[in-house]
């Protein structure tokens, strides 16, 4: 029979009798006297079965299953035969005993279960009690006697359309402000009427009521401009048709649907390239280009970044398109510049060929051998005419 | 040798001692690793290999090796 698990409380055959939201145990607690005398005196691989139950009960939290397919399972023993055996062998020297609904548990592991059940009890107890008296604290604050900031009913209430509520601002609309009153100084101050510092208090009011005064004449919209300023026409305030800016304009060419190039920039309804900043980059970089070749370069290689993205932002990636364009196609030129580069440096080492270096133009066999030959036939006639010349008969033939 | 101040408070962390002898915390995830890699002889031994690395009075290195990979100091996991 099993011990029962906290107060009062059915004992705990399977995960499911545990309390609801406890979390899993993240290491157990082994008393190793009594794990040596429990198994000193056994084999090797009836220790490891014993240690992978306990292991297995202590990670579900739960007794050996009855089934011995599942238990064989969570035990990591690949044969149920296996299992069977060794089942039978830890019934048999009490290392495990069986619960009448067959499962397989040991004492010291419902011990360890009993004691974790206890204390995650015991801390969602100290929890529930420390939020309820946080909660009554909270109360209690809230229940002082005082001023209820967010009460609407403790708030003064003003009409803002009884005239009797309104300040006297008439006279302070009728003031010319665009004339200067200032006689003793050239400046554009205007001189404010006095007031005093209680009826600054009342200026967030008189805002209020100088804009309900302006929209009660039907003015929709404030103007700020002072007026000797003449107001720029705005794009709603303009007369004009809708434009559709993503047509090939003049001396623009649509190399492909929807981006245009031309002499300098390049279009797209994505992103822009301006050709000019690409070259003006590349020719401060001094990373060996000929300044005559520059405009050729960062225009196709804009252009081809450039399809590649428009490319992109129609099938709808459009995180492949860079946030600065121009400093993209600049690095990768660059970049292709130094590949390059540290191509010719390690070619122009005088290092012996090797067949896998590469570049280098494999030597021809059988032109080697005619060489050779040739070597070869030179030195014998050399030689000959050395021999003719010692023998002595040696005749002019520019006679 | 010179034993690092941090492996001995983890250890000392790990290892209560009892009225019974010594209690080790063992780490769940790590032994279940092991479980999960070893054959049922080869958990035998490093079972062996921890007890008795666990009750040494004098840890040898490959001990103390051991239990700091497989005990767990008893704070809260993340």
């Amino acid at each position: 029979m099993t011990d029962l698990i906290g107060h009062n409380n059915p004992p705990i055959e399977t995960a499911a009798d545990l309390p609801s939201g406890m979390p899993k145990m993240h290491y157990f607690k082994c008393d190793i006297a009594a794990a040596r005398k429990a198994t000193f005196d056994k084999p090797l691989d009836v220790r490891g079965a014993f240690w992978s139950a306990m292991l297995a009960m202590y990670e579900y939290m739960e007794p050996l299953p009855a089934d011995d397919s599942m238990a064989q399972m969570r035990l990591g023993i690949k044969d149920v035969r296996t299992y069977r055996a060794v089942k039978k062998i830890m019934l048999n020297l009490g290392m495990l005993y069986q619960l009448p609904s067959g499962r397989l548990s040991n004492q010291r592991f419902e011990d360890e279960i009993a004691a974790y059940v206890t204390e995650f009890r015991n801390r969602q107890e100290a929890a529930k009690i420390r939020e309820e008296k946080a909660r009554v604290a909270r109360g209690t604050r809230g229940n002082r006697p005082g001023i209820d900031r967010e009460s609407t009913s403790n708030r003064p209430r003003i009409d803002l359309k009884s005239p009797a509520n309104r300040p006297p601002i008439e006279d302070r609309l009728n003031v010319d402000l665009s004339k200067k009153t200032n006689e003793n100084k050239g400046d554009a101050t205007t001189i404010v009427p006095e007031h005093t510092p209680q009826t600054d208090h009342e200026a967030p009011l008189r805002a209020r009521v100088l804009e309900l005064e302006l929209d009660s004449k039907g003015k929709k919209e404030r103007e700020y401009a002072p007026p000797h300023t003449t107001r720029m026409p705005r794009r709603d305030d303009r007369d004009l048709p809708p434009v559709d800016v993503w047509v090939c304009r003049p001396g623009e060419e649509e190399i492909q649907p929807g981006l245009f190039v031309n002499c300098n920039m390049i279009r797209h309804r994505g992103f822009t390239v301006s050709i000019d900043s690409v070259a003006m980059q590349l020719a401060t970089a001094s990373i060996g280009i000929p300044k005559e070749d520059v405009p050729t370069i960062a225009r196709n290689e804009s252009i081809a970044q450039a399809m590649q993205w428009a490319a992109d932002y129609d099938a709808g990636r459009q995180s492949n398109i860079p946030t600065n364009t121009a400093n993209y196609v600049r690095g990768v030129v660059i970049a292709a510049q130094n590949k390059k580069a540290a191509h010719t440096n390690s070619m122009s080492k005088s290092t012996p060929y090797r067949p896998s270096s590469y570049g280098r133009e494999k030597p021809d066999p059988q032109a080697a051998a005619l060489d050779a030959l040739e070597e070869v036939n030179r030195r014998k006639e050399a030689k000959k005419a050395q021999a003719d010349f010692i023998d002595g008969t040696f005749t002019r033939i520019d006679r | 040798m010179r034993l690092d101040p941090d492996h001995v408070q983890k250890l000392s962390r790990a290892i209560e001692e009892s009225p019974n002898g010594p209690e080790v915390k063992f780490d769940l995830a790590f032994m279940n690793e092991a479980k999960r890699r070893l054959s049922l002889w080869e958990m035998g031994l490093l079972t062996h290999a921890l007890t008795r690395a666990s009750i040494a009075k004098r840890r040898s290195v490959e001990q103390r090796a051991l239990l700091a990979l497989f005990v767990h100091d008893g704070g809260e996991a993340t």
